[in-house]
């Protein structure tokens, strides 16, 4: 095994898949895990928005807010969960817009559905997640997962898990 | 089945003092009946001045169904306009916003309007010679819809008839004042869009729960530890990141909730958080203090101590000066309702009020919130809930004694349902009130 583990596009393809589903089988501890220290969750609310910064997004998390997150649907006393959310990702083969070992940073874009089904009702979105990556102790780990919805600019009801 | 368009004993009696019947939030008939009334007769927020800067700039919005466009004058005044040309009713913008220069042009046949809303020119014009089409409403230009501002904050009322804004309104826009005077140069801009998320309950319950601090500890406890959990690692005297800081007074427990303090007001206006509030806690801003002195003076201090939890511009606003943020519910049936969440950037103030402003919104009022969930949950339990036979009503009884008077400025505790049923008192005197006359809520609006 190398020293440096220089991820193919098959393994940035591949964390992809596996990112969702985590998500799509509520392995929530574990999907957090997948996120830097310095990672970001975030939801823009038009596809040109450069920075999360002065204007709205639906979400901007950092760790600790992922944290929060996931610290609630730990907890089996959330309402909004009873009965549990369940979500699924549908996704188109990422392709990888750069991939800069130098820098270690590595970008793919996955045109995705995703649908969530709660109180006997499917909400389904669509858009385009774009995750930056790199590799810590010879692992991908997420830098910013960004998730541009279709309808982002409009009214969307409640979301009760993660695109 | 009860017909309450034309029986107003019926309609008089979904309210009985300290309780609701569940009618008001299920009939549909009641809803239409909500929009030729109580939608028609109300002050409604429509937008803000900031979002048309510029003679010619202009902002659509679809208020109640109806197509309404705010145009800034070449004079500096705003106007507003029915969304729809005098000749075949075609809506004459279909972008948000935008500007349209020296004129407005319909997309269809060409008509033409200045900015003032009249009638600039028409295609081939001779056509028209000889005919009544000066004289009718086609003749007239734009249907202009009743408009009033306050401090940037644009209101229509959507009716030719009703209370003025300043008599509506009353002292709820000292609250108005109280968020633009967070700047330095009194002014707010809105920052960017709002956050938009379609509820399926119907407006009154979310409107309800903006002045319920006794939901708080019971709805949004888990919420609320989650976050403790995730900062329970740091020491006590750790500066708390702004998320936390935000998250962490939601378990502040009920006693504190209930000492917050409310306020009642003629016209269902109300204030929760007269006294404190779970914005109260927020740390200081390095030189914002001192910024504001230099601005106003003595008067600074009581600016920045006044940051009830929400006030209620009833029926469809409701802000929080700290951090400024603002609701605005646009109903779309009995079971569906639009909530707006806008953020305000205080002009001249650092940039960390505006990043709490849209920070609050996030963790609060997203379609992805958490603390939104919690509340999404209730409220589409209880339109599930209702609809069950074997007991019609909702009980409004909290504080609700024998003596409490019917009308007027009434100052209460925070969890005392009086600000329910004052909103109620509006509801039954704007849905009542006769063609000709002033709604009025009681004894207490007649001033």
């Amino acid at each position: 095994m190398n020293a440096v583990f220089r991820p193919s596009a098959a393994d940035l393809a591949d964390f992809v898949y596996r990112e969702a589903h985590l998500l799509d089988t509520r392995q929530f501890e574990a999907w957090y895990g997948l996120f830097a220290e310095d990672g970001r969750y975030w939801l823009p609310m038009a596809p040109d928005q450069g920075d999360w910064r002065g204007r709205q997004s639906i979400v901007i998390e950092d760790k600790l807010m992922l944290r929060i997150r996931v610290e609630r649907l730990n907890n089996p006393k959330v309402y909004s969960q009873q009965p549990a959310v369940r979500c699924q990702h549908v996704l188109q083969a990422p392709a990888v817009e750069a991939a800069d070992p130098a820098a270690n940073a590595y970008r793919t874009r996955t045109p995705f559905f995703y649908a969530e089904f709660r109180h006997d009702e499917q909400l389904t979105l669509t858009g385009v997640v774009k995750h930056l990556l790199r590799v810590e102790a010879g692992a991908l780990v997420i830098v910013e997962k960004r998730i541009d919805l279709l309808n982002a600019a409009g009214a969307l009801p409640g979301i009760f898990l993660m695109p | 089945m009860v017909d309450y368009r034309t029986d107003t004993k019926a309609l008089k009696s979904l309210f009985q003092r300290d309780r609701v019947h569940r009618d008001v939030y299920l009939d549909e008939a009641l809803f239409r009946l909500e929009e030729e009334r109580l939608f028609e007769r109300a002050w409604l927020f429509l937008g803000h001045g900031s979002q048309v800067p510029k003679a010619g700039d202009y902002l659509t919005v679809t208020l109640m169904g109806r197509s309404l466009v705010l145009v800034r004058q070449t004079d500096g005044s705003l106007r507003v306009f029915t969304n729809r040309c005098a000749h075949k009713g075609a809506e004459i913008f279909s972008e948000r916003c935008g500007n349209t220069g020296r004129a407005l042009r319909c997309p269809y046949h060409g008509w033409s309007y200045r900015l003032d809303g009249s009638l600039l020119g028409v295609p081939m014009k001779e056509g028209y010679e000889g005919t009544r089409m000066r004289e009718c409403e086609a003749g007239q230009g734009l249907h202009r819809v009743a408009s009033a501002e306050h401090r940037g904050f644009v209101f229509v009322r959507l009716s030719d008839e009703g209370q003025s804004f300043q008599e509506y309104f009353g002292a709820t826009l000292s609250f108005i004042d109280n968020m633009s005077d967070r700047s330095p140069v009194g002014e707010l801009e809105v920052a960017g869009e709002p956050i938009r998320n379609v509820i399926k309950c119907n407006w009154k319950v979310y409107l309800e729960n903006i002045n319920d601090a006794l939901h708080v500890f019971a709805a949004h406890e888990p919420s609320a530890n989650a976050a403790r959990a995730a900062w329970s690692d740091k020491p006590d005297d750790a500066p708390k990141p702004m998320a936390i800081e935000q998250m962490a007074p939601f378990q502040a427990g009920n006693a504190f909730m209930d000492a917050m303090g409310g306020r009642v007001l003629p016209n269902g206006h109300s204030i929760m958080g007269t006294m404190m509030s779970t914005h109260s806690t927020y740390s200081d801003v390095p030189g914002y203090a001192e910024m504001m002195r230099g601005a106003y003076g003595e008067r600074a201090e009581s600016i920045l101590k006044n940051a009830p939890q929400n006030v209620i511009l009833y029926p469809t606003l409701a802000i929080k000066g700290s951090p400024q943020t603002m609701r605005v519910l646009r109903p779309l049936g009995p079971a569906s309702t639009l909530v707006e969440s806008w953020a305000f950037r205080p002009k001249g103030a650092p940039d960390i009020l505006l990043e709490r402003s849209l920070m609050y919104n996030r963790i609060t009022f997203s379609p992805m919130s958490l603390l939104a969930q919690d509340d999404i949950h209730v409220f589409e339990a209880v339109h599930r809930g209702l609809k069950a036979p074997g007991n019609e009503w909702v009980s409004l009884h909290r504080g609700a004694r024998a003596d409490e008077p019917q009308s007027g400025e009434i100052d209460t505790t925070a969890t005392n349902e009086l600000m329910m049923r004052n909103q109620y008192r509006a509801w039954i005197a704007l849905m009542t009130a006769e063609p000709g006359s002033v709604a009025t809520n009681g004894a207490g609006a007649a001033h």
